[in-house]
């Protein structure tokens, strides 16, 4: 099987983003992932995939994929799709993508992740996400992504004695990681102060447990392993991309606190690239509330189950540590544009390995590690990314 | 002016094959299906049998009762349509059947639930929707 290497990799600078239309963004991201390339022009890529999570509601545009190709003066003869898989339409894309030339379907493809989540007014965003539950058993009853959390929340904190103050300190890690991400939204430390007296949202979570809703937009250019010094002197192969998927109901889950769909990608994922939780050096993971963060550890193998809430607190997950978890400051300080989200993680692992993540470098990291989640915690991408030797 | 939305969230009841489980519930009465050929009681309700294909489903009658397994209480970021609701109590509610669902909790305030809370269900009105809803027992 022809594994896939990322040759090209850019960002938006993530925010509100009051300046851009949705084209605009992603063509930033894309223009800086081309410029990232040498040999490789917006000509030469033959298929792209587009995630996006929901256009049609947040800036009334469908078919989103043939029009940022156009935009781009890509013409995909092996065709351009839209990625759909809520939060995790990220990672799906860059899976299939990575399955179209593994599958021998397309020889460089174009992967952007994009979403512009301002333009809409705030209860417009808010249904939105709301209606990635169940609408008719879950939604209806005013769910929302918070409450979805808070109650993993409420049960991690009964079942192992996790603390406010341990999801805190996701929130500090990231926050102070995002300070030195140029691209990042928020770029500001917090104290634990700042964090208790921030507002409750849904209890127990406050506002700074929440990811932002965020503009923004990621881009990666994919190409066979083999092909791949070509067009860039440090390709990065993408060893494993593994993804699996329970229920969308919270009454599809065991339990609020274990995830097993997210155990069968990560277990798959290791398998696949012959590789353990010990190896990763740097991780990005889906913190779309610090307490997800907290379960991710767990889930991922960094430590034993009910432990996230210690390891975090420990420091074990910041750089330096016993694996740099979200050097880029995570969905929670650079941001959370839900389409974008799945690409953008792997963008900061492509810098990382490549030794270009500025004052977060995490020194010599060789593999890394992306965690993508859509839904209730019901979706689950896990991708493993090794520097070319 | 605010933004009309197109679509309510709740189900339009002459929209589903599920017409029963709405007429019930507005009686006050809690339904699902169940499938005799796997012994095996859905949580939603369904047309077809998840584990057997079985079409034909008989509607059976839930306890009501059961234990309260989370909740919070939602403090903003409500979907369109319910910002007059704020603040309110989100449950998952284990029935004693076994089955998890996800419902509002009511006549009642946060900081009095506790987890494993004896819980019963009621309905409270929403226009001319009934909202699944459990209050302590």
């Amino acid at each position: 099987m022809n594994k896939a290497a990322i040759v090209g990799a850019g960002l938006s600078k993530f925010g509100k983003r009051g300046d851009v239309s949705l084209r605009e963004l992603a063509a930033e991201a894309a223009v800086e992932a081309f410029k990232h390339t040498r040999n490789i022009e917006p000509r030469d890529i033959d298929a792209v995939f587009v995630s996006c999570a929901q256009p049609e509601r947040l800036v009334v545009q469908s078919n989103v994929s043939p029009l940022i190709a156009e935009y781009l003066g890509v013409k995909p003869s092996r065709g351009a799709v839209r990625v759909e898989a809520a939060c995790s339409s990220g990672g799906v894309a860059l899976r299939l993508a990575s399955a179209m030339i593994a599958g021998g379907y397309a020889e460089n493809v174009l992967v952007l992740g994009v979403e512009k989540m301002h333009a809409a007014p705030r209860e417009e965003v808010m249904t939105s996400l709301s209606i990635v539950a169940d609408r008719e058993w879950e939604s209806i009853h005013g769910i929302n992504a918070p409450a979805g959390f808070a109650l993993v929340a409420q049960r991690h904190m009964h079942e192992y004695g996790t603390t406010e103050e341990q999801m805190g300190y996701v929130a500090l890690k990231n926050h102070k990681n995002g300070e030195m991400n140029p691209k990042a939204m928020f770029r500001k430390r917090i104290t634990i102060q700042e964090y208790a007296d921030s507002p409750v949202i849904s209890r127990p979570l406050k506002l700074y447990d929440c990811s932002p809703i965020c503009d923004g937009a990621a881009c990666v250019i994919l190409t066979a392993a083999e092909r791949a010094r070509r067009y860039n002197d440090t390709p990065i192969i993408i060893e494993a991309i593994a993804q699996s998927t329970s229920g969308n109901t919270v009454s599809s889950l065991e339990s609020l606190t274990t995830w097993p769909a997210m155990r069968e990608a990560v277990s798959q994922a290791y398998r696949a690239a012959g590789v353990g939780p010990g190896d990763i050096d740097v991780a990005e993971v889906h913190d779309c509330f610090t307490i997800a963060e907290i379960v991710e550890y767990e889930e991922l193998g960094f430590c034993e189950k009910g432990m996230g809430g210690r390891f975090v607190e420990d420091g074990q997950s910041d750089i330096g540590g016993r694996v740099a978890v979200n050097t880029s400051g995570g969905l929670k300080a650079k941001g959370h544009p839900i389409g974008a989200t799945g690409v953008a993680q792997a963008v900061e692992i492509v810098f990382q390995l490549q030794g270009e993540a500025g004052k977060r470098q995490v020194g010599g990291a060789e593999i890394g590690l992306t965690h993508n989640l859509g839904g209730f915690a019901v979706n689950h991408v896990v991708g493993i990314y090794r520097r070319a030797t | 002016m605010t933004t009309p939305h197109i679509f309510r969230l709740e189900p339009n009841p002459s929209e589903t094959k599920l017409k029963k489980f709405y007429e019930t519930l507005r009686e006050g009465r809690l339904t699902t299906t169940y499938c005799g050929k796997c012994s095996l009681t859905h949580w939603p309700p369904r047309m077809v049998c998840p584990n057997c294909m079985n079409e034909d489903l008989n509607w059976i009658e839930l306890s009501g009762k059961g234990r309260l397994y989370a909740f919070t209480e939602v403090m903003d970021g409500a979907p369109l349509g319910m910002e007059d609701e704020l603040p309110y109590i989100i449950g998952v509610v284990e029935l004693d059947e076994g089955i998890r669902l996800l419902a509002r909790i009511v006549d009642t305030k946060y900081g009095e639930l506790r987890i494993g809370q004896r819980v019963v269900f009621t309905i409270k009105p929403r226009g001319d929707f009934a909202v699944l809803s459990f209050r302590p027992e």
